[in-house]
């Protein structure tokens, strides 16, 4: 028994030596600029950008973890690889000491709800009364919550629409869903240099990364960039290769003129302000009752939105208004027509209707659902019966037709 | 919706004289006279296998029956009405070509044309 | 005499205790008591052995806490304070808070989240103390004022002062056995190894939790008046204790109703 016993104790005096001599010491203890205790840096050579720099912020106000501990099996407890998921940026990007209002506001946001697509679809399909109203369960948020939540048209929206949203886990799909969501870096995040091994977060959002998501339906992300999605089939065939450029996702689109504020270099957030992009702690059923740049707060207005906002471009320059773009440019601002665009006649007259000549059109748009295959859920990431496919009778990129929304004339675009 | 596609303004007869911009689709507009129009589709009027049973690019028809649902509720195509409105400006487009002629820069709904016959 | 303890215990007891104080002085090399955390996370991660000495300083230390707890228990129920007289039954009795004392400084000078939460508490009691709060304060804590410094220093001098106290009049030394030791100090490894303590870190969370033995005044200190719950409600068990030798038997009741109540305010603070 005794003899057992200093066996015992040798052996565990051999373990202790043996896992004193693997261990991997640090020269220093770590810290930030502030003091904070950072042990992270002892391992970790990434650099983010000079906002988030390591030595200031380290790595586990964002990424959490364990900074107290070198060993990394238990520094790495609890770490996440993307702060910026929704699922955790209350105690990421939006900690009390960084940017705490942010979560909230951005998990009532259109593009983290969907609220406006699921309560559209549902309603149209006669899920729903047919009545746009606010209701809890027309939320993203929700129906990851309840998976049993079924239904035609939230499984094709969890089938076909499910990855366009800010709760879509970034880099859990393949192909090119890969690179959509993320929560707050879907939008906020840009490569960075390869010796820096850390992408960059920035507040001037390319224009890429929202045409990630805004480039089916109306296009709107195509066509502003000068692309049209055709039905050419990548034709004509140069070199024995297509002769057109590919999205990521396959689809083969040709060049258009673009917008003209596109040709002027800016990008989607010059215009559309972040109380529009996220969300001003309001829930909106539409995109419209969010949106509140317009036209004339910069053509021939005060510079104010449709909110009485002030947009942040705007900057007085000599008595006159003038634009002021994320990379520091500025732009003159022309004033609308005296005559074509004042004239009694076209009171009604939307700017768009007039000044938007092409618009791709999508006619005779129809899903087909087939029971006997299976297609990815992309809210839970499972395959479940029943795989949607989407088709159309032709595309034109063409004149608009135009409408009336209440008093004023605007385009209406099938699809 | 703004399908942010913003350039130069669109010709007056794009709007004026174009059934697809009123919502009568593609085809073809003839003006019989004393205010009345017809329409010819150049599309099928009926779609068997969509299961429609009218043109795919109209959303009305010059009775002003509505084909289509719209996503939102105070929307809708324009109203015979509102069409021979626009398309009574299309008439004059032949010889007053735009807002440079002084009579389009100053007109008014009371107005009435010397050379054409209504 | 006949042994109303048993030995094992008792040597463990007395193993434990040696064992953390000399562990004590290996890790007290590297640590500065002006930056507590920073020193505490350098003895783990950069000082040769210093986690494993580290490891073994908290596991002693708690298993010596532990021990003390089952000694005091066999010592009652062996009517062991019949044999004492009343002076030394005090001063045996006031080496009860003193470790205690001794075990929550500890905690304080790591001066993790655990460690400021714990002190912030503990000094903000004892300045509740009526006449001599302020002084036991700048003894003890003072962590407002002077960091981890005062709870560093009366962490050293009050383990070493139990030591050489107990040494002296309630057990010898040479008698503790080698192998005695041995089996503790593997006992501990043991646990070091398969539970490395962590250092707190926390920054974000809503309500930090003290350490594990002062769970119950933390949450008696969400119902009562910091008085009641922080001065009173702990100094009780004591003086239950210290009353053992003239009425054991309404103290031992009293003594387990008290220990009821700690155990199911410790257990909702722990499940918080």
């Amino acid at each position: 028994m005794k003899n057992w016993v200093i066996l015992g104790g040798v052996l565990l005096l051999f373990v202790v030596l043996v896992k004193e001599w693997r261990r991997q010491r640090a020269p220093q203890v770590f810290t930030t600029t502030s003091g904070q205790v950072e042990m992270c840096l002892f391992c970790h050579q990434e650099k983010p950008e000079k906002v988030h720099a390591r030595e200031v912020v380290g790595c586990s106000p964002c990424h959490l973890g364990d900074p107290l501990r070198t060993d990394k099996a238990l520094a790495h407890r609890g770490i996440v690889k993307n702060p910026g998921d929704l699922r955790v940026a209350d105690r990421t990007c939006g900690n009390p000491a960084c940017h705490p209002e942010m979560p909230s506001q951005v998990k009532k946001s259109l593009m983290a709800t969907n609220r406006g697509i699921i309560n559209t679809l549902r309603r149209y399909w006669g899920e729903i009364p047919d009545q746009p109203s606010v209701r809890p369960e027309d939320d993203v948020a929700y129906l990851l919550k309840h998976p049993e939540l079924k239904s035609t048209a939230l499984d094709y929206y969890r089938k076909l629409c499910g990855s366009c949203h800010l709760w879509f886990e970034k880099g859990k799909f393949p192909d090119f869903l890969k690179e959509k969501g993320g929560g707050c870096v879907a939008c906020h995040l840009i490569p960075g240099p390869k010796e820096a091994k850390h992408p960059r977060l920035t507040r001037k959002i390319p224009t890429e990364n929202c045409v990630r998501c805004h480039n089916r339906s109306g296009r709107i992300g195509l066509t502003y960039q000068g692309l049209y999605e055709d039905e050419g089939y990548g034709t004509p065939y140069l070199d024995g290769d297509f002769g057109e450029e590919m999205l990521p996702d396959g689809r083969f689109v040709r060049p258009i003129p673009p917008d003209v504020h596109f040709k002027a270099g800016l990008v989607c957030v010059d215009c559309h302000l972040k109380e529009e992009t996220m969300g001003e702690g309001k829930t909106y059923v539409h995109f419209e009752e969010s949106v509140e740049i317009t036209c004339v707060a910069c053509h021939g207005g005060d510079g104010k939105t449709a909110k009485g906002r002030m947009v942040p471009g705007i900057k007085k320059e000599k008595g006159n208004l003038v634009f002021k773009d994320k990379e520091g440019r500025i732009h003159p601002l022309k004033a609308p027509d005296p005559v074509k665009c004042r004239h009694p006649v076209h009171r009604r007259l939307s700017c768009q209707a007039c000044h938007a000549k092409r618009v791709p059109q999508c006619f005779g748009c129809h899903v087909r659902m087939d029971p006997q295959q299976r297609q990815t859920d992309k809210l839970t990431g499972k395959e479940t019966p029943g795989a949607w496919e989407e088709f159309k009778s032709y595309q034109r990129l063409t004149t608009p037709t135009l409408g009336v929304k209440g008093k004023e004339i605007v385009i209406l675009v099938p699809g | 919706m703004d399908p942010h596609a913003t350039g130069k303004a669109r010709s007056c007869l794009s709007c004026h004289a174009s059934p697809k911009t009123l919502g009568l689709g593609y085809g073809t507009l003839s003006y019989l006279g004393k205010g009345r129009w017809a329409f010819q589709s150049s599309e099928r009027s009926q779609s068997d296998l969509l299961g429609l049973d009218f043109p795919l690019s109209a959303l009305t028809n010059l009775k002003g029956e509505i084909f289509v649902n719209l996503s939102r509720e105070d929307l809708r195509p324009f109203n015979p009405e509102e069409m021979k409105r626009i398309l009574r400006v299309g008439l004059c487009l032949k010889c007053h070509q735009d807002f440079s002629d002084p009579v389009m820069m100053n007109w008014r709904p009371e107005m009435r044309c010397p050379v054409f016959k209504e | 005499m006949k042994s109303r303890v048993s030995p094992w215990a008792s040597w463990g007891l007395c193993a434990s205790f040696l064992l953390a104080v000399i562990t004590g002085i290996i890790i007290n090399y590297p640590y500065r008591a002006e930056i507590p955390l920073i020193s505490t996370v350098g003895i783990e991660g950069t000082v040769p052995f210093g986690a494993l000495f580290r490891y073994l300083h908290y596991y002693s230390g708690q298993l010596a806490f532990l021990l003390l707890i089952w000694h005091t228990t066999e010592a009652l129920l062996g009517q062991s304070y019949r044999y004492r007289r009343p002076f030394f039954w005090t001063t045996l009795i006031s080496t009860y808070p003193l470790t205690l004392l001794v075990l929550f400084t500890g905690y304080i000078i790591r001066g993790d989240e655990t460690g400021l939460l714990a002190g912030r508490i503990a000094e903000n009691l004892a300045l509740k103390l009526p006449l001599i709060g302020e002084l036991i304060n700048r003894l003890l804590f003072a962590v407002m004022e002077e960091g981890a410094h005062r709870a560093y220093l009366a962490h050293v001098f009050l383990s070493w002062g139990l030591l050489v106290g107990l040494i002296s009049w309630h057990f010898r030394l040479r008698r503790l056995e080698l192998q005695d030791l041995a089996l503790w100090a593997s006992v501990a490894l043991l646990l070091a190894l398969l539970f490395p303590p962590s250092l707190e870190f926390a920054p974000l969370a809503t309500h930090a939790k003290g350490p594990w033995f002062f769970l119950g005044i933390q949450e008696a200190l969400r119902y009562f008046s910091p008085y009641l719950a922080g001065l009173l409600f702990p100094a009780l068990p004591l003086l239950l204790l210290w009353l053992c030798k003239w009425w054991p038997k309404r103290a031992a009741l009293g003594l387990l109703l008290w220990h009821v109540v700690y155990l199911s305010f410790t257990l909702v603070g722990a499940l918080r």
